[in-house]
């Protein structure tokens, strides 16, 4: 689910990635249950659990590369609202920061997901009617190989 | 979100049932299958010991994460989370003795914030630290 990422360039900061749009499925809400949550496989009814599984790992969002340490994350949930199984999200990711102290360079990547207000049908009715159901920050310290000039 | 109807209403510095944890290999498996992150210092000692991890592989940032949210929601009732914020501040390895952790912070009409902690049941600083702010549920807002 999160295997889509951006290219980590630098240079292009602040620059969007392609939408990704994703569906919201049973299989990978269980899946993130079964690992997150697993006292409550037991728990027949999946939809409540569907916004904290789901968007603890938001397709779009980096996967570092092996070597980054990852500092520190945030999710905000600004609709206030459960993902349901079924519904379709478009992600939206970019590099938010690189800064360099000495040999380190700190990453911050921005991912944000969206989706249709549930009263006004699917992402692709009305593709500008949006609403913001999850933002994520992540921070990575990278370390920056010799002979790399920052 | 709705959550469990009738949960009390959390008051400031209220303590939450401290919550052991052990993550296993087969843990860190399934979750990097959920996840699609198989990156290799989460599944293979050797290429984690390539990057420095001397003790060999770390469970996902992410997996400790869930598990704090899930720690922290079984725990707030009907609460809904708005944020959840967490620092790493050293790697989680699995076949640790863990123990999870928290507190009420604050309070108001509508909204509840905890802090939590994931450190070694052996004691030493927690690894990973974090903050939960959640809408409280129906029950337990002052109308």
């Amino acid at each position: 689910m999160t295997a889509q990422n951006f290219q980590w360039d630098p240079e292009r900061v602040g620059e969007r990635s392609r939408p990704i749009l994703h569906e919201v499925s049973a299989e990978v809400v269980a899946a993130f249950r079964a690992a997150v949550d697993p006292a409550s496989v037991a728990d027949p009814s999946p939809s409540t659990l569907a916004v904290r599984l789901q968007t603890l790992d938001v397709p779009g969002l980096t996967l570092p590369p092996a070597g980054v340490i990852h500092a520190s994350q945030e999710f905000l949930f600004p609709a206030g609202r459960a993902l349901k199984v079924g519904e379709r999200v478009r992600v939206v990711g970019w590099l938010d920061s690189v800064r360099q102290r000495a040999r380190l360079a700190i990453v911050v990547v921005v991912n944000q997901m969206t989706a249709a207000p549930r009263d006004r049908g699917d992402l692709d009715d009305r593709p500008d009617d949006t609403v913001l159901l999850v933002e994520t920050r992540t921070t990575v310290m990278v370390t920056v190989p010799d002979g790399v000039i920052p | 979100m709705s959550g469990a109807q009738g949960s009390p209403r959390p008051e400031p510095g209220q303590s939450l049932p401290p919550q052991a944890l052990i993550l296993t290999r087969e843990d860190l498996r399934r979750y990097a299958d959920a996840s699609g992150d198989h990156n290799p210092i989460h599944l293979d000692d050797d290429v984690a010991r390539q990057f420095g991890l001397e003790d060999g592989v770390i469970a996902h940032g992410m997996l400790v994460m869930g598990r704090m949210a899930t720690y922290v929601q079984s725990t707030m009732g009907g609460s809904s989370p708005t944020s959840f914020r967490v620092r790493f501040r050293s790697p989680v390895r699995p076949g640790i003795p863990l123990v999870m952790t928290g507190h009420v912070v604050s309070v108001d009409a509508e909204t509840v914030v905890v802090q939590v902690a994931v450190a070694a049941r052996a004691g030493g600083a927690p690894a990973v630290t974090g903050t939960w702010t959640g809408r409280l549920g129906s029950s337990q807002r002052v109308e």
